[in-house]
């Protein structure tokens, strides 16, 4: 029923503004990465050279680049396209690690903190389903990761915009397909497989020291895109977003089925 | 009404419930006694539905475990092995979110809660973090939360553990009401059982090992029974007689009290009385003194 997936939202939102741990890091988060990356990006390079000016592009950080983002830097004065290609390229796998580390830290706390603190069998012991638990369970990491990924990238396109290009210039193009496809299928990514970690460890602490290893993906893709092998834009993104989908509903459906009573309670 | 067929649960290789069959009745306390790790939690948890079994049935109200087990955890009340209690939430939140769980409406949501936490002491203190707590208050919480929904069917697993003697007082008082529900207790207090349950079902190794009332599993393992006999003054000679007169083995002296053990109280405490009134022993009162549930419990789990 509807309803007890609100009850059980708004039990997991008490619980949580009470916890310092937890919610310090979702807040702390977003803001990290959205005001440090622009604020990095704006003052730095100048400082660089001893006459403020801003370097060049290193041609070697222009080797691996696509031809989009080749044709993006030319409509540019020389001295922002240094700062453009940070902030609208490389950095993009970096502001990834928000969808992907939310999650893990909310997951790990409704998940798998429920099952060490034995408050899980007060939940399975109501009418409650199954699949409506779950899905209860599932609601909070999703909507707070979501909505710190996009009020990060709010706040990351207007210091770019304001603080660095004096103008309307982000987002781009790509960054829309990133904020659209790639960071959903992020997010249930890492609350895939969260469930699926969670139900497998004992506590709060296994679950996130496993959990830990769900930002291996920005590693890929930040390795990949340095040596050019892949691209986060136009098609290379909307071909990864559709694998991780895919990769979502085979993890999800998986984790509903190691998420019943039983093997909570077998595990606990 | 719980009834119970051949049910089984195995963990891995471990079989934590075997083949159990037992019923219970309506307005009926049936009480799960024996050592740790003899089945008594798993099998309340099959009851619940937090588990599945391997194999056999079990029927709470009609509706099979497997089947039906949503309809089961609507109408039934579990007080788990430990408290299960959000530390984070006030004790109100707490019962607030259960009620709202089992689907109980606002207003009568409100009237329970308030009426439950003032007949446990703990109205005055509604808003406090349950983490502050003590565990016996935790205890009273749990219990409080398990009845929120006025269940059918109570599955109560030592309930009165950590609860101080006028709070255990008051829940056997509650559950001695019984109205019509259907209750099982999981327990290490045998005097509490004695004193509640109408059956005590004797559990080890996941089986059923003796089931009956009290009394009756008294009567039929207790391997001696004895008599008192209270007597006003026993000189030595008078002591001498008795020794004389029954088994040596069989007599014991206390102040003024003789503890005579026989084999069969009801069909020889009249003779020993008369053999006393025969010796000249100015008999005051007569008893009998049954061996404690305890050690019938332990003789049970020997011979199993």
């Amino acid at each position: 029923m509807r309803g007890d997936i609100i009850t059980i939202v708004e039990k997991d939102m008490r619980e949580f503004k009470g916890t310092k741990q937890i919610w310090i890091p979702v807040i702390l988060l977003p803001l990290l990465v959205s005001i440090s990356l622009p604020v990095t990006v704006a003052f730095i390079p100048s400082a660089m050279t001893a006459s403020g000016a801003i370097p060049e592009v290193p041609a070697g950080l222009l080797k691996n680049i696509p031809d989009e983002m080749r044709l993006a830097l030319n409509s540019l004065q020389k001295d922002e396209q240094l700062a453009f290609l940070f902030i609208a390229y490389y950095f993009a796998p970096t502001f990834l690690v928000v969808p992907l580390a939310i999650p893990a830290v909310l997951c790990a706390d409704s998940f798998a903190g429920e099952k060490e603190r034995k408050t899980i069998e007060a939940i399975l012991a109501t009418p409650i389903s199954d699949s409506e638990l779950l899905v209860g369970k599932m609601i909070l990491p999703l909507v707070a990761s979501l909505s710190s990924s996009y009020l990060a990238f709010t706040i990351y396109s207007y210091l770019t915009n304001v603080l660095i290009f004096h103008r309307f210039i982000f987002p781009t193009g790509s960054w829309i397909l990133i904020m659209s496809f790639l960071v959903p299928a992020l997010t249930f990514f890492s609350v895939g497989t969260m469930i699926i970690i969670s139900a497998r460890s004992k506590g709060f602490r296994e679950a996130q020291q496993m959990g830990g290893m769900i930002v291996l993906p920005v590693f890929v893709l930040l390795v990949t895109q340095l040596l050019g092998i892949m691209s986060m834009t136009g098609q290379g993104l909307v071909s990864t977003s559709i694998v991780l989908l895919t990769l979502d509903v085979l993890l999800l459906k998986y984790g509903s089925r190691t998420y019943n009573r039983d093997h909570l309670m077998s595990n606990s | 009404m719980i009834e119970i067929t051949q049910l089984t649960r195995c963990f891995g290789s471990t079989v934590a419930v075997d083949n159990l069959t037992l019923s219970v009745g309506s307005g009926e306390i049936l009480g799960l006694v024996g050592p740790n790790g003899a089945g008594k939690t798993t099998t309340l948890r099959l009851l619940a539905t937090l588990l599945r079994p391997t194999s056999g049935t079990a029927l709470v109200e009609g509706y099979d475990i497997v089947r039906e087990p949503e309809r089961i955890r609507s109408i039934v009340g579990v007080v788990g092995d430990n408290q299960a209690l959000y530390d984070r939430l006030t004790i109100y939140e707490n019962l607030d979110f259960i009620g709202k769980m089992y689907h109980v409406p606002d207003q009568e949501r409100a009237e329970r809660i308030e009426e439950l936490l003032d007949a446990y002491g703990l109205w005055e203190r509604r808003s406090c973090r349950v983490g502050t707590l003590s565990k016996g208050l935790k205890q009273r919480i749990s219990i409080v939360r398990a009845l929120i929904h006025d269940p059918r069917v109570l599955l109560l697993d030592e309930p009165t553990a950590n609860l101080d003697p006028p709070t255990s007082l008051k829940t056997r008082k509650l559950l001695a009401h019984r109205d019509g529900k259907a209750i099982i207790i999981s327990t290490h207090n045998l005097r509490e059982a004695e004193k509640i349950c109408d059956t005590i079902v004797v559990m080890h190794e996941g089986r059923a090992v003796a089931a009956g009332a009290a009394s009756e599993l008294v009567r039929k393992f207790g391997s001696t029974q004895a008599i008192v006999i209270r007597a006003k003054g026993l000189s030595p000679d008078q002591r001498r007689d008795i020794e004389k007169a029954m088994h040596p083995n069989d007599v014991a002296f206390k102040e003024n009290a003789i503890v005579i053990s026989i084999k069969d109280y009801d069909a020889n405490a009249t003779e020993v009385i008369r053999k006393m009134l025969e010796l000249g022993i100015d008999v005051l009162e007569a008893h009998q003194a049954r061996p404690e549930l305890e050690e019938v419990l332990v003789k049970i789990i020997e011979e199993a």
